[in-house]
């Protein structure tokens, strides 16, 4: 079900992931903004999209560097995983973190 | 004076059993030690003169001994490598004092009689409380009561998970807590059907009613179908003290607080389970929603506890575990049951709606 991480990015892919990066920056100024809505309401809303990019398996509520941020997790970090879930949701960072599939034990 | 020798017989008796389990402990050295009267008696001599019968301080050879020990011990012990001094039976079966030594004793230093009864050295050498056993296996059998943290599960299946808590209700009644997946096999176990300590797993799959903690009272169902969401994995077992404890195993956190705690981002946490025992980690997300994947299917999780951890902090069969603050109070704040395959993501419901689904309260201190 939890496909490898591919290991060969098109450079292509990366540019695009850069610019997207950059765009959300500028549109978002992360680290500068205070995020006008709780996280809470943030991640219900988000986390059915989020859920909806293959390859995720997971979404939750950290901190990082001591400010509330979105942690997405993953199966395996696909090139589709990696366009598609932003860096920035509504001013909170987003963390994305591979942990393979999760399993009840 | 002579009052001040006067040992009261349960002390003397519980005094005897102490220093002669210290010397049986102190190992193999009944067989060892070479040469001398007294090489002669070894376990099997002890147990053979007695024909298998125990001798306690009613037999008035026995008494007379353990009231003659008392009298002469604290001389016995000013002696050169004396550590301790014991009653028990020589190689002839006839009632002694023994004296315990650190090293064989100079030839004439210890009495071979004192007032007609037999004194026997023993070689134990230096006698040290013995270090916590490491031998403790969670996915093993525990004499009952069991503790938490060991191996359980439904007896229909070949599985084994662990049990999380002792938890009672209003009424007084005890419950083994779990996972559905534990104990109701996912929605798929009647109620009433055994739940067995350890696990059908840990028998190799051979199925022992004996070996029953409780009968499964009730459970969370588990929805998979799309578009519904869960919030706990849990189920209960009807049990009671005599075969269910409320402490993890040595090694472990012990007792849980009965009094629970919300989680935490950041929070160090830890718990113990059939097939880590203790581990710890911390809480990196809360608010989570994940994706489950069960045999049954896949199932969507909201309101979760993520907790990570460099190394393993679960692995299959830990199941059941309950999450526990990482400090002496360990406060419940969560019930494990899913994560990655490395075990270094571990997903845990927050215990308070699992309590509250069974009306419920942890049965700890």
């Amino acid at each position: 079900m939890c496909g490898k991480a591919e290991k060969n990015i098109p450079v292509a892919t990366l540019l695009i992931g850069f610019l997207l990066c950059l765009c959300a920056h500028c549109a978002k100024g992360v680290g500068v903004q205070t995020p006008p809505e709780a996280i809470g309401e943030v991640l219900a809303r988000e986390t059915p999209a989020l859920l909806s990019v293959p390859g995720v398996v997971g979404t939750g509520q950290g901190l990082c560097d001591g400010r509330p941020c979105i942690y997405v997790y993953v199966c395996a970090m696909t090139p589709e995983a990696r366009s598609r879930i932003p860096a920035v949701l509504d001013g909170y960072r987003v963390v994305v973190k591979e942990t393979g599939e999760i399993e009840g034990l | 004076m002579k009052n001040l020798f006067r040992v009261d017989r349960r002390v003397a008796l519980i005094t005897l059993l102490c220093l002669f389990s210290a010397a049986l402990l102190s190992g193999g050295i009944w067989y060892l030690r070479p040469g001398g009267a007294e090489a002669g008696i070894t376990k099997e001599s002890v147990v053979t003169v007695t024909g298998g019968a125990e001798l306690d301080e009613t037999n008035p050879g026995i008494a007379a001994a353990m009231s003659l020990r008392a009298r002469y011990h604290d001389t016995l012990m000013t002696l050169p490598h004396v550590l301790g001094t014991a009653v028990g039976l020589t190689a002839g079966a006839k009632p002694a004092i023994f004296v315990l030594t650190k090293e064989a004793p100079q030839p004439g230093l210890i009495p071979e009689s004192l007032e007609g009864t037999p004194v026997v050295a023993i070689v134990t050498g230096e006698i040290a409380a013995m270090p916590a056993s490491a031998a403790v296996n969670p996915a093993g059998y525990f004499a009952r009561p069991v503790p938490t943290g060991v191996s359980t599960g439904n007896i229909g299946e070949c599985l084994a998970g662990t049990i999380s808590a002792r938890v009672k209700d209003a009424h007084g009644k005890v419950y083994a807590l779990s996972n559905n997946h534990v104990f109701a096999l996912e929605n798929q176990a009647a109620a009433g059907s055994l739940v067995v300590q350890p696990g059908v797993y840990d028998t190799s799959c051979k199925v022992v009613a004996a070996d029953a903690i409780g009968t499964l009272t009730a459970y969370a169902p588990i929805h998979f179908a799309t578009g519904t969401t869960n919030t706990i994995d849990c189920a209960i077992a009807l049990s009671d003290t005599s075969r269910l404890g409320n402490a993890t195993p040595q090694g472990g956190y012990g007792k849980p607080a009965s009094a629970t705690v919300s989680a935490r981002i950041g929070q160090a946490v830890q718990k113990y389970g059939r097939t880590t025992a203790l581990t710890t980690g911390q809480v990196q997300a809360i608010n989570a929603t994940v994706q489950v994947s069960y045999s049954t299917g896949t199932a969507i999780f909201v309101n979760q506890i993520v907790v990570f951890s460099v190394g393993a902090f679960i692995q299959p069969g830990d199941s059941g575990s309950l999450l526990v603050t990482n400090n002496s109070a360990a406060n419940p704040v969560g019930l494990l049951f899913a994560g990655n395959s490395a075990g270094t993501y571990a997903i845990a419901n927050p215990i308070g709606p699992v309590l509250a689904a069974f009306s419920v309260t942890i049965d700890g201190k």
